[in-house]
């Protein structure tokens, strides 16, 4: 994220986006000596006298040791770039697009759909789609949960979104996947999860 | 409540930018952290943002401050973290050396008459 955060800084000083891959590419022989398949019995017979050996590249063995090159290009073709957030995704610019707000904690999973004007739109989470107790912390709860949302954003006619998730809850890829299959176009998924690294001290450690 | 105590993360961030003071709001939202979909792909999008996050060190931080780890704790991870890298280096030398093919001395080190 560094590299594509310097790349963002630098397109968008000079206005444009550069996309660069990396090719890190390593060749290594292997080299052969004469002097390995002797014996130390043979070496004392001449006298004692250990010369280097002639160092050579044996044939065979061209290609031995090269590296597969790391290319980041179709990764980097993934990641926003400056102009993503001025494109047109199905007629309307991707920073007036809806957002859905999804908060997979560990035991829930909570929907909030807000459009451009941080009004909300629709709302909803396990609980109110059925599932209490045991059942909110369970996949098939969080993608019901994705799934009443997107047939309420298909009611209104909205039909492109980009996604902010919250936390490392089950219901964290499965909402987002019932989005999907009710029909909702999803633009980009982003992580917003708090890096409470600096912050208060955490809970106490779970006595099991 | 005023927390009198506050904890400061003694174990020091792996990988990326170092964790500061309003990082939130020094980033504009939805360019960090952020992931195209393509094709409505949203498995291969959550796969390439969990890798990322993942190999940027942030999971790990995710997942150490849900709860606090105590001193003792905090010694022993780093411990092990620095036993596996030890044992991880040697194994590789060693599968490297056993997985090496057209060999110019069949048996290196033995002496051969």
């Amino acid at each position: 994220m560094s590299l594509r955060r310097l790349v963002s800084d630098l397109g968008r000083m000079c206005l444009q986006t550069a996309s660069q891959s990396m090719e890190i590419q390593q060749n290594r022989a292997i080299h052969a000596s004469i002097r390995a398949a002797d014996s130390i019995r043979d070496a004392h017979r001449q006298g004692t006298r250990i010369g280097t050996g002639q160092v050579e590249t044996m044939e065979g063995t061209t290609g031995a040791g090269i590296q597969t090159a790391v290319n980041t290009s179709s990764i980097d073709a993934r990641l926003p770039t400056a102009e993503t957030l001025k494109q047109q995704f199905d007629g309307v610019a991707y920073h007036e697009l809806p957002l859905v707000y999804i908060r997979a904690s560990k035991n829930n999973t909570l929907v909030t759909v807000m459009d451009n004007k941080n009004e909300v739109i629709t709302s909803t989470s396990c609980r109110l789609e059925g599932f209490k107790n045991a059942r909110k912390k369970t996949t098939i709860a969080g993608q019901t949960t994705g799934v009443a949302a997107g047939q309420r954003l298909v009611r209104r006619g909205i039909r492109t979104v980009r996604v902010q998730v919250k936390g490392l809850g089950p219901g964290r890829m499965t909402c987002v996947k019932g989005l999907t299959v009710a029909g909702v176009h999803v633009v980009s998924i982003s992580d917003h999860t708090p890096l409470c690294e600096l912050g208060p001290r955490p809970r106490k450690i779970r006595r099991i | 409540m005023v927390r009198q105590f506050t904890w400061r993360g003694t174990i020091s961030q792996p990988f990326a930018i170092k964790l500061f003071k309003g990082i939130w709001n020094s980033h504009p939202r939805f360019a960090t952290r952020t992931v195209m979909v393509q094709n409505n792909d949203v498995d291969g999008a959550f796969g390439l943002l969990n890798r990322l996050m993942d190999s940027e060190g942030m999971l790990k931080i995710i997942r150490r401050t849900q709860f606090y780890q105590k001193p003792y704790m905090q010694r022993k991870t780093l411990s092990m973290e620095a036993s596996t890298a030890i044992f991880n280096e040697d194994m590789n030398r060693k599968m490297k050396f056993l997985v090496r093919k057209n060999r110019p001395d069949k048996h290196p080190g033995q002496v051969t008459s």
